[in-house]
């Protein structure tokens, strides 16, 4: 495989290395096997296309060729708690919204879709492979943004509306868009390194529009009801309507008000 | 003391830089202490109120019963709070199942928390002789997920 080139961002505390592909099966797979021959914290993967893109539970993550930002960050927090670990899935977030700062309605969406005019321009699957015999954490952060939506127009099969940067009317390319993301997440992950979770969370908490009505899917059970905080974990607290609970693994989507939320 | 308190003592510590946590609560106490992995629970019950008379008051005990030795020797658990997946997708085939051999790096199961994955993989070859969590089931830190008794 041919080498990263250093990426010579000034701002960022980590030294960001980029290795740009054609076509993979994702970008989060080759990160992994590139950490698994001992690359170091700080490699950047990016692809012009995927084949086998995804997102939870095994679900297909769509983009043409040339359609999509999509991008993988190598991460090798020796520091952190692998318990604290999935706190890095709301950061990730929060790098992407203050990156994309001229994008007007834009919100997050738990644990960590931006979603412009409740569509959804990008998402994150982060993946961690814990310790085996003393190794630090690997953690790898895959992203995508849609950059134009696909020539023939959004598949049927969409979970969730999409939108892309050409159709908000922002003029950006991928390589433009990598270099607005990484210093902020370096910004992120740095502020998150000396200073824990608290004012990553409170700026998460204000990207997510803050309390809300939302539907919440944990694998087929369906309920809903208010989100009215971030748990110090990252946990979404949302009160049913008899109490507090904690979401971890799960849809959740916003809905227009209490009552008429779809239960499908 | 109930043990959800002691589970949420026990988080705490985790998320902290903190060695250890000891909590009084009247008569009954909790000492959470933790080494380089994972935590360790251990309680006090309460002595009986009545004046000691001439012989000693019972020793407090350690209330956390031991499995059978084998087993918690080689008992896989939940580096962190998630839900439990058996399989890559819903559809998909269970990573393993009782019975069978997994080899060192094979991966097990997936952790998921704030969608992020974790892949636990198995740190030695061997049999696995129990499955301990249920299929996108939440899980504690530090709960049993598997049994594998090494090859």
């Amino acid at each position: 495989m041919i080498a990263p080139s250093p990426l010579h961002l000034p701002a960022c505390r980590c030294a960001w290395r980029h290795l740009a592909l054609d076509c993979v099966t994702s970008t989060n797979d080759i990160a992994l096997q590139q950490a698994e021959e001992g690359a170091a914290e700080g490699l950047v993967i990016t692809a012009r296309q995927q084949t086998k893109g995804r997102g939870r539970q095994g679900r297909e993550w769509l983009a043409g060729y040339d359609d999509a930002l999509l991008m993988s960050l190598l991460l090798r927090p020796d520091w952190l708690d692998v318990a604290r670990a999935p706190q890095l899935s709301l950061l990730a977030a929060v790098a992407l919204y203050h990156a994309l700062d001229d994008i007007d309605g834009k919100r997050l969406k738990w644990p960590n879709d931006l979603l412009v005019d409740g569509r959804k321009l990008a998402g994150i699957l982060t993946e961690l492979r814990a310790p085996i015999a003393g190794r630090p954490p690997v953690v790898v952060v895959g992203i995508g943004v849609n950059l134009r939506p696909p020539s023939d127009g959004w598949p049927d099969q969409l979970r969730h509306p999409a939108t892309a940067l050409a159709a908000l009317g922002v003029r950006c390319g991928a390589g433009e868009l990598m270099r607005r993301i990484i210093p902020a997440f370096d910004a992120c992950y740095t502020a998150y390194r000396d200073g824990g979770f608290g004012a990553i969370a409170e700026q998460w908490w204000r990207a997510h529009g803050g309390e809300q009505p939302v539907t919440v899917d944990e694998g087929g059970r369906k309920w809903r009801g208010r989100a009215v905080g971030l748990d110090d974990d990252g946990a979404l607290l949302v009160h049913d309507g008899h109490g507090v609970r904690r979401v971890v693994a799960a849809d959740v989507a916003p809905c227009d008000g209490e009552g008429d939320a779809a239960d499908d | 003391m109930d043990i959800t308190y002691i589970r949420k003592l026990t988080k705490l510590l985790q998320s902290s830089d903190l060695t250890e946590i000891e909590v009084k609560e009247g008569d009954a106490s909790v000492r959470i202490t933790r080494s380089a992995t994972a935590p360790l629970v251990t309680t006090t019950m309460p002595a009986p109120q009545t004046p000691p008379p001439s012989p000693a008051p019972a020793p407090a005990a350690a209330a956390v019963p031991e499995p059978a030795e084998e087993e918690s020797a080689n008992t896989i658990t939940s580096p962190m709070v998630g839900t439990f997946y058996q399989a890559p997708s819903p559809d998909a085939d269970p990573f393993v199942k009782v019975g069978d051999r997994v080899n060192k790096g094979d991966t097990l199961c997936i952790i998921e928390a704030m969608k992020l994955m974790n892949e636990i993989e198995a740190e030695y070859s061997g049999t696995v002789t129990k499955v301990l969590a249920e299929n996108a089931a939440p899980v504690e830190y530090g709960q049993p997920l598997f049994v594998i008794i090494p090859a």
